[in-house]
């Protein structure tokens, strides 16, 4: 077609300017946010008890290294459950009052929303960890072994509660096998000193990067089952 | 996914010819995007052009259905300044075409749809399309000279 007549039938077919095109692409931009700024965001949601939970383990810890205590690990050990659970009732805080539909119609998916609280309060509580280990007085690594297998046993045993178990009476059921699992570390602190021997180190580790592996997996189904309303 | 602000133009130039009623047309528009982007119907093919025009085809049918042809409020405009014995030529010549051929026109040759893309709006062979086009052409062609 020439050039000249198309032109023509470009003018042919003008229709007037239209008045609501800016406001409407305006309205359908996606926002585009960096994760360092979702963490941000999702850092300031995360309420304050939350992190003041993570004060009395710290000051017990600084206690323990100031004045020497004795038998101070399992000690340590048995708040370590309590700190899972406040960080993994935060994590899943949509999931126990039933507010995923809520949250899936909010400006982050679930999915991020979860993987960046649990970033979040799991890399905190791993500083806390390797802090407290240092404070207790022993070895850093052994120290770590020894708190992590209580964090990681409890996180295991919620992840599973929370998936199987909604509502307020999932929260019930994590602080009792939080206040279980601490009481068997204080129960058994009287052998501690046996089992927890260096020759048995090696069987510690393996437990805990089983137990680490355990955990990643249920997390990963904890969040598909969070996210099926999604798909 | 095609990109909105590319055819936001077109689709209200489409809509516009069928309609002939400016903000109508530009509320269609926005409702097509809005029915394209939620439809999860939608298999992506590769050419999302077609049934973007579908559904404000569609769109514009159920409001002519609606309004039971009230006479149109706005008539396409004549602006062109200079050559506007052009223009009025044109005009005429294209008012004696069908309301199909004049579609084609607009969708073929002012937004460039591909004949792929026309295919699958109008649910015709390439080749029927082509020939129809050719056609349409000549048709103008000659109104064109007989007014010359």
């Amino acid at each position: 077609m020439k050039r000249a007549i198309k032109q023509r039938l470009e003018q042919y077919f003008e229709p007037p300017k239209p008045s609501g095109k800016r406001a409407f692409l305006r309205g359908m931009e996606p926002r585009r946010v960096n994760i360092r700024h979702m963490l941000i965001v999702q850092a300031r949601y995360i309420p304050k008890w939350v992190w003041l939970s993570s004060v009395p383990l710290f000051l017990f810890a600084w206690y323990v290294s100031r004045f020497g205590q004795d038998n101070a690990t399992p000690r340590l050990m048995a708040l370590m459950p309590f700190l899972v659970m406040v960080s993994l009732t935060e994590c899943m805080r949509s999931a126990v009052y039933g507010m995923e539909e809520m949250e899936l119609a909010a400006q982050f998916s679930l999915r991020s929303i979860v993987l960046a609280r649990m970033g979040i309060l799991g890399l905190a509580n791993l500083l806390l960890v390797i802090v407290i280990s240092v404070l207790s007085g022993q070895n850093i690594f052994k120290g770590a072994v020894f708190l992590l297998l209580p964090y990681l046993m409890t996180a295991l045993g919620n992840l599973m509660i929370v998936r199987r178990v909604s509502g307020k009476e999932g929260l019930f059921a994590c602080a009792v096998f939080a206040f279980a699992v601490s009481g068997a570390d204080l129960l058994f602190h009287t052998k501690i000193n046996v089992y927890f021997a260096d020759r048995y180190l090696p069987v510690w580790l393996l437990l805990i990067l089983l137990l680490g592996m355990a955990v990643v997996l249920e997390g990963r189904n904890t969040i598909q089952s969070f996210c099926e309303l999604q798909s | 996914m095609p990109d909105i602000q590319e055819h936001y133009d077109k689709i209200y130039r489409y809509c516009f010819f069928k309609l002939h009623h400016a903000q109508t047309a530009e509320d269609l528009t926005q409702e097509t995007f809005l029915r394209f982007l939620e439809c999860d119907s939608y298999q992506d093919t590769g050419r999302p052009l077609a049934f973007l025009y579908t559904v404000a085809r569609n769109l514009c049918m159920d409001e002519l259905r609606k309004k039971k042809w009230e006479p149109l409020p706005e008539e396409l405009p004549l602006r062109q300044q200079e050559g506007l014995d052009e223009a009025i030529s044109l005009q005429m010549a294209m008012e004696k075409l069908s309301d199909r051929e004049r579609e084609l026109i607009l969708l073929r040759y002012v937004n460039e749809v591909a004949y792929a893309d026309l295919c699958g709006f109008y649910a015709c062979s390439r080749f029927a399309l082509y020939r129809e086009i050719k056609q349409i052409l000549k048709k103008l062609k000659n109104e064109l000279g007989e007014m010359r």
